[in-house]
């Protein structure tokens, strides 16, 4: 980057803010703290600018900021978890032991239930359309453990919102998950 | 009903926060149904998509323009890794 091209990269970083909140809710949830977490990324960004390959992806690289500036937080704060967040958390883990079945959920909050890998993930291949192997790259983790983690993340979400047989789609009882307007 | 899923998703953000139960479990396969991957995936984008469309709090852009401003040299030293 040179100095030159200062109000291009202003405009390029404001043209994907929008992908920065995005991305940043589906990691950590909260939206002020998905914002905070944005402007983070924005400053050292900007800071960072020499660094950045102007021939490179500028999305993947802002995404990798996000992300590492994220993780690095969650190891430093650990996030505590509140006590309802607690329970809610043992309620759907735990099947119900009458009918061996655990209660269904939505997208939004099995979605919620996923680890941060595989949320990200799952945003990074499935919502943004990186490839494997860029979304590899932008986390650190081999092409195999991204594919795993979608995988896995996928089977989680069918498996807490009930659509992880084959049965469960026949005829009257195809899924319609509660509280999610699909269409 | 958007009224609705506005408080759910509210709720469900906290929820975000909670520190993975599934990582080690190992339940998943990509042995789903093909119906399953499509509305997960369906699902999945109509969400990204809708936090997308969200309006724009002023704050981003005043931020870019402050650093815009600053003319601060940039650091040489990268940081995307960390």
């Amino acid at each position: 980057m040179t100095a030159g091209s200062t109000g291009d990269l202003q405009a390029q970083l404001a043209a994907l803010v929008p992908n920065l909140r995005a991305f940043a809710r589906s990691l950590c949830g909260a939206a002020d703290q998905a914002d905070d977490l944005v402007q983070e990324t924005l400053v050292k960004a900007w800071k960072s600018r020499a660094s950045f390959d102007p021939g490179s992806n500028l999305k993947a690289w802002l995404f990798t900021i996000l992300r590492n500036t994220y993780l690095s937080e969650l190891r430093k704060r650990k996030y505590e978890v509140q006590d309802h967040d607690g329970e809610l958390a043992q309620q759907l883990s735990v099947k119900d032991s009458q009918s061996g079945h655990m209660d269904l959920v939505d997208f939004t909050k099995a979605f919620a239930l996923l680890s941060p890998e595989q949320r990200e993930a799952l945003i990074l291949i499935g919502a943004e359309g990186f490839s494997y192997d860029e979304a590899a790259l932008m986390c650190g983790c081999a092409v195999g453990t991204m594919k795993s983690r979608v995988n896995r993340a996928r089977g989680k979400l069918a498996e807490l919102m009930g659509v992880d047989g084959a049965e469960d789609f026949g005829g009257e009882h195809a899924p319609r998950p509660r509280g999610f307007a699909v269409g | 009903m958007a009224d609705d899923r506005k408080q759910s998703d509210k709720e469900m953000r906290q929820e975000a926060r909670i520190v993975s139960l599934t990582s080690d479990d190992a339940t998943a396969e990509s042995g789903l149904p093909s119906e399953a991957r499509g509305l997960i995936g369906h699902q999945l984008r109509e969400e990204y998509r809708r936090v997308l469309a969200e309006p724009l709090p002023d704050k981003f852009t005043k931020l870019l323009e402050e650093l815009a401003k600053s003319e601060t040299q940039p650091e040489t030293k990268p940081e995307s890794k960390e």
